[in-house]
């Protein structure tokens, strides 16, 4: 019997919260496994591959990162890495008076602050509406929508760089053709931001509406109809039946997202080079000029350690004001 | 310790020392003669990158041992490239080096001292060669000079009612107003707002100002009253809506010439070739001039060195191929290719350079009076200041004194 | 899904419902409009003529169909050689992850072994670094070994990622333990119960973990940026993005550089259009927790 839940887990069942796996050694575990002994050596065999190239490209390197903080690690230390010294917190105390920095965090803030919410709403709509009866067109629909995820963002930002362009782009074309004239977007302090956050939404929004979309099919059939016999209207539907059962999924996509926006790289790399005045500067392409350009590394790993810090309480805290509410 | 473990190690010691050094070191010994069969590999970068290639075949048929292969590198990456690069140890043999990153590589020891014996001092401007020296140390031979000069289209200049190179700022400032209100342009010049590159077009306003960047002591002099007004004057073009506050990434001011959006800009010499290849219709429609003056026409001298690097196995290649480039008829014929100004003394003398099309002329008044880039190792770094500082002006809209304070400030720690 | 679809059509709908169900699909068209529109815009383009790119106004369809950007594209870009660089490190590294987080997932879903728990840790608090915290160190690392310009650099920090492990643990999870113990007992290594019997039980989910992380590997910048200096050794994105910041290589020319896109989006794509339901189902799946 406890086989037959166990082999279950995997696949959706019906109470809509599938936890594969989370609870493997319970059930049928234990009994038998003392019988069997423990299985020391393939665990710790089948395990070192992933431990060696985790302890070697990301154990060694988060630690390094937060050494390196500490000194003024240089271009020459590249070479020599044991000449360089220490400078106590000097990196954090330069960082927190470096007005560049400073935009930085708060564009990279501001990215994620309306970037964020915009992807998963985005997401969350398109997830309700396919999944309201469209009929055949559905897979058409899933597809349209999830297609600019799988684009390079590079590729992606050079497209866009050309259909915000002034002068001979989509937009300004397309406002030409109704009489408008189109703003300069990413040559304005004020839209370039902007810009690059709709960009972000509309590249991400697949992914949280496929998300979402197996989420919505985790809710029981039942409880929909029965909210439907009620009388709940397809607002009230949403806002007292769906929000609320896909409050797990919105934890996870909220988590992924967030964290994947805050690293945002590439689209001010290659549409904006953080400009203008530093407008779409974000930390990670500061860091890397500073990483990169002048080799002040021991200063760009510092970066690295702020931006770490706030990845984490951004993730603890989204984990705890989503968690709470699900229970 | 018994005898023979102490052996044994001293043994271990001393190999891992010389696989150390050997590792490390030059590579002296492994050398490969000029007679050998070999590739060598060279960087070139922007315009003239895409031309160099051709050269290393044409090499390649007179030397066929030695095969060259030339990456083309962009001006924006090369130089984080090359400094990886160095602090990798994954260099090529030689490279084509901007004047002004000479000091920096230098610095880094990452360059073979030139063999003056075979390379004459004499032979090439006293600016271009000494771009490379340090300690009376020669790294690189100097291949091509270059300048800035002014650029302007003389079409729209006749229509707006302009019939004169503007001599003064004050010409040029009611150029492009003409150009923008009279000839209907989009803008009426080109200064770069921001990013990479920034402090290219800045440099001439602060030198013809009467300004340095550094001051006699070597300290940073980007608060003088020359540098304010330089940033004053560059200002004023944003401020009057007659240059574009930004630019995206890849912008090229050749195109908007054409389409006469930008009927004037400040730029060296390969432009006259871009324009020739992209923009063919401006033929006779167009000149160049020197600077327009304020205390005087000043521009500053540019250019590129061939360098080898200290790791290469390729070093008598490289030299074989140095010497290859930089004879005086080649010098003549680069002249014709990239349009990239002789950096040896003799080539001018070239037909190629004599029959030179007008618009060079300019180049070659400009290049007589200005002034060189202060070797700096730092260089790259205090570059990124000035382009920062004159975002602040035309992107932010700070007060040239302000900006220039923060200039000031920033480059301190820049120089030693 | 299923059921919901059937769901509706089955029962006749009334006149609000109608009008409901018309809007929301005008909704989606509209939708759908603005997330294709980029990619129209981009294939339009790069068969524009230099004209026709800069004409007032816009020049929807071209009125000649050139191949020019991509002639020059491919004369100033060896796209040939960026994109089997991309491709060989794409596989290499989703080979590396179809091996090594299935090991690790079959371990943690199905052996017992000291140290289980903190290893699992290991996993769940490895998916939260991101990796450009890492950039600085492993920028040195890869130097001092010598690996800057190869493809050990671009391959191995990415050979194992945490969230392979995760997915993978999770399937194996749904495995039988009969079905293990049954081969132990007739006396099978732990290597062979893994590989022939676990391993092909798990084929969807390998399918799932081989198209996220060729897909990751194929988009791939950072990185790459930093631990490449030889153009030759540029992935297709790399290539691209230095690219398309460099004036003196696209001369401002939009055409070659949405030629540039497209040559880079169009393998993606396409494989994209004909696996869609393996992406879709995948990243389903993969994010149940």
């Amino acid at each position: 019997m406890t086989t037959t839940t166990d082999s279950r887990r995997g696949a959706p069942g019906s109470t809509g919260k599938v936890r594969p796996g989370a609870g493997t050694g319970k059930g049928a575990g234990p009994r038998r496994r003392d019988r069997l002994s423990v299985q020391n050596l393939p665990g710790w065999m089948f395990s070192s591959p992933f431990l060696v190239l985790f302890l070697t490209f990301m154990a060694v390197p988060i630690v390094a990162t937060l050494v390196m903080s500490f000194t003024d690690f240089g271009l020459a230390n590249v070479r020599d890495p044991f000449s360089t010294e220490f400078t106590g917190l000097e990196n954090y105390t330069r960082l927190f008076e470096d007005e560049r920095f400073l935009t930085a965090l708060f564009n990279t803030g501001y990215f994620v602050v309306l970037g964020v919410p915009l992807t998963v709403g985005a997401g969350l709509v398109a997830a309700v509406l396919l999944n309201s009866g469209v009929g055949r067109l559905r897979t058409f629909f899933r597809v349209g929508f999830y297609a600019p995820v799988v684009t390079s963002i590079v590729a992606v930002a050079v497209v866009w760089r050309f259909v915000l362009d002034p002068a001979d782009g989509l937009i300004s074309g397309l406002a030409a053709e109704v009489g408008l004239t189109s703003p300069d977007f990413l040559g304005s302090k004020a839209l370039a931001m902007p810009s690059l956050i709709v960009m972000a939404v509309w590249r991400n929004m697949g992914t949280a509406m496929v998300l979402f979309l197996a989420g919505l099919q985790g809710i029981p059939t039942e409880v929909r109809e029965a909210a439907r016999l009620d009388g709940a209207s397809m607002w009230q539907e949403f806002r007292s039946v769906t929000v609320p059962l896909l409050r797990p999924t919105m934890l996870y996509v909220s988590v992924m997202t967030t964290i994947g926006f805050l690293n945002v790289f590439e689209e001010p790399f290659v549409m904006t080079e953080g400009g203008p005045d530093n407008s779409t500067l974000t930390v990670s392409l500061d860091m890397y000029r500073e990483g990169f350009d002048f080799f002040h590394m021991g200063y760009a790993s510092a970066m690295a350690y702020v931006l770490f810090t706030v990845i984490l309480a951004i993730t603890l805290l989204q984990l705890r004001l989503l968690k709470d509410k699900t229970r | 310790m018994q005898p023979i473990p102490r052996i044994a190690a001293a043994t271990a010691a001393t190999t891992a020392l010389a696989l150390l050094l050997t590792g490390c070191g030059s590579g002296g010994s492994e050398q490969a003669s000029a007679k050998d069969k070999q590739t060598l590999t060279v960087w070139g970068m922007g315009e003239e990158g895409k031309h160099l290639a051709k050269l290393g075949k044409e090499f390649n048929e007179k030397h066929s041992n030695i095969t060259v292969k030339v990456t083309p590198v962009g001006w924006d990456v090369v130089h984080q490239k090359l400094t990886s690069a160095v602090a990798a140890g994954e260099l090529p043999d030689m490279a084509q080096m901007g004047s002004t990153m000479m000091g920096e590589f230098i610095e880094l020891q990452a360059l073979e001292p030139v063999d003056e014996k075979t390379f004459d001092k004499g032979d090439y401007f006293p600016a271009a060669w000494n771009s490379g020296v340090k300690d009376g140390k020669a790294y690189g031979v100097p291949w091509y000079v270059d300048t800035r000069a002014l650029y302007y289209r003389t079409d729209l200049a006749e229509k707006a009612g302009v019939d004169e190179p503007p001599a003064t700022w004050d010409d040029q400032r009611k150029l492009a107003k003409a150009y923008k209100d009279e000839a209907k342009a989009e803008w009426g010049t080109y200064h770069q707002p921001a990013n990479v590159g920034t402090w290219q077009t800045w440099l001439p306003f602060l030198y013809s100002a009467g300004g340095q960047l550094l001051d006699k002591s070597g300290k940073p002099a980007l608060d003088s009253p020359e540098s304010v007004k330089a940033l004053e004057e560059y200002a004023h073009y944003f401020d009057k809506g007659l240059s574009r506050k930004s630019s995206p990434p890849d912008y090229d001011v050749v195109k908007d010439f054409g389409s006469g959006d930008a009927p004037m800009f400040i730029s060296g010499p390969w432009i006259v070739n871009n324009i020739k290849d992209q923009q063919p219709q401006l033929k006779g429609k167009y000149a160049t001039a020197p600077l327009p003056a304020d205390e005087s026409s000043t521009s500053w001298v540019g250019g590129a060195s061939l360098v080898t690097f200290e790791d290469s196995e390729h070093k008598a290649a490289a030299k074989e191929f140095q010497k290859f480039l930089t004879e005086t008829e080649q010098q003549g014929r680069w002249y014709e290719m990239a349009k990239s100004l002789p950096a040896k003394k003799a080539a001018w003398d070239e037909p190629a350079l004599k029959n030179a099309p007008e618009q060079l002329d300019a180049f070659e008044e400009q290049l007589k009076t200005a002034k060189t880039v202060p070797p700096l190792a730092k260089w790259e770094e205090f570059a990124s200041k000035i382009d920062e500082g004159v975002a602040r002006i035309s992107q932010k809209g700070e007060s040239p004194e302000k900006a220039a304070a923060w200039m000031q400030k920033a480059t301190q720690g820049l120089v030693d | 899904m299923t059921a919901q679809v059937s769901d509706t059509a089955s029962r006749p709908l009334h006149k609000g419902e109608r009008t409901g169900r018309r809007l929301r699909v005008a909704t989606l068209w509209a939708g759908v409009l603005v997330m294709t529109t980029p990619f129209l815009w981009m294939v339009l383009s790069s068969f524009k003529s230099e004209r026709d790119l800069g004409a007032t106004p816009t020049v929807w369809i071209p009125d000649e169909w050139t191949l020019v950007h991509f002639d020059k594209l491919l004369d100033l870009l060896d796209m040939g050689s960026h994109f089997f660089n991309s491709t060989l490190v794409a596989v290499a590294v989703t080979g590396c992850n179809l091996v090594f987080c299935s090991m690790l997932g079959y371990a943690l879903a199905k052996l017992n072994f000291a140290g289980k728990r903190p290893v699992f840790g290991l996993v769940l608090g490895a998916l939260m670094v991101p990796h450009n915290l890492m950039l600085m160190p492993m920028f040195v690392m890869v130097s001092k070994m010598g690996l800057i310009d190869s493809y050990a650099a671009l391959i191995l920090p990415f050979a194992a990622g945490a969230f392979g492990v995760f997915l993978m643990r999770q399937f194996m999870s749904a495995i039988p333990d009969e079905l293990l113990e049954a081969a132990r007992i007739d006396g099978a290594g732990e290597w062979f119960i893994f590989w022939r019997i676990a391993m092909p039980l798990v084929k969807p989910a390998l399918a799932t973990l081989a198209i996220f992380t060729f897909l990751q590997s194929w988009n791939n910048f950072l990185w790459p940026l930093v631990a490449t200096n030889d153009p030759d050794k540029y992935t297709l994105p790399v290539a691209l993005a230095t690219f398309a910041i460099d004036p003196t290589k696209t001369n401002g020319s939009n055409g070659v550089l949405m030629a540039g896109a497209f040559l880079v989006v169009l393998p993606v794509l396409l494989v994209f259009i004909v696996l869609q339901r393996y992406f879709t189902q995948g990243i389903a799946t993969a994010g149940l927790k």
